[in-house]
């Protein structure tokens, strides 16, 4: 199992030594934040859920796509789950790109990719305890890839022999 | 077919708790048939499926899927990460 996915703080300097290189030019570090603020409420944590096999794999495929790119060197992508308090960070995107155009695009690309298409959900803690899930109504739905939905009775039996 | 299915995010708390055991008819019993066993067994998560995919291990499958008894089934509503 890889650690794409963890419980407790990120250091961020070992996602910066884990991707450096003396090719890159531009260096684009995106991270998330719990506010403590939502709308009108006081926000004291987000305790996140995940399907970790899933969660791992599905990030590995982001960043091995945009590290694929064109001018793009490295990508390395960590979210934590679990209850994180308002203020820390839950999740960073890392790119080494050659320039900054394309470094800039990647780690918005790879953000915008976790918030989407990675098994991870958000329960928001009030200040008082009372805890409120994030609705159906405010994720993105995930759906089988194409290739995979007419074939799946045919993958599913051959796994399990 | 027995199966058991673990629901994340917000439908933990509609099904009340994360795993179960859910008995799915059908010859074979698919993914469909799975939804409309959830459906019954969980009233309150019912409204939810329709946006909500089906995993077993780390893929995700359509309602033609057949169920495999020895698959643990994950039942995933629209994910808020980041």
């Amino acid at each position: 199992m890889t650690d794409r996915i963890r419980r407790g703080p990120i250091s961020i300097e070992e996602l910066l030594q884990e991707t450096s290189g003396v090719d890159a030019g531009a260096l684009v570090v995106f991270g998330g934040t719990i506010r403590a603020f939502d709308e009108d409420r006081d926000v004291a944590a987000l305790d996140y859920d995940v399907h970790r096999e899933m969660a791992e794999e599905r990030i590995l495929r982001i960043e091995d796509e945009i590290a694929a790119r064109e001018g793009v060197l490295a990508c390395r992508i960590v979210h934590r789950v679990g209850y994180v308090p308002a203020g820390e960070d839950s999740v960073y995107v890392v790119v080494r790109g050659r320039h900054r155009p394309e470094a800039f695009q990647a780690a918005k690309d790879g953000i915008d990719r976790v918030k989407q298409e990675v098994p991870i959900w958000k329960e928001e803690v009030d200040p008082d305890g009372s805890r409120r899930a994030f609705s159906s109504e405010h994720g993105t739905p995930l759906a089988p890839e194409p290739e995979q939905d007419t074939s799946a009775a045919r993958s599913v039996g051959g796994t399990s022999s | 077919m027995e199966v058991k299915i673990s629901f994340y995010g917000n439908l933990i708390n509609l099904a009340g708790g994360r795993s179960h055991t859910l008995r799915v008819e059908g010859r074979p019993p698919t993914v469909a048939d799975l939804r409309a066993a959830v459906a019954r067994a969980f009233p309150e998560v019912a409204p939810h499926l329709e946006h909500t995919a089906v995993g077993m291990g780390t893929e995700l499958f359509g309602d033609d899927a057949v169920l495999q008894a020895d698959q643990e089934i994950s039942l995933l509503p629209p994910v808020s990460g980041g």
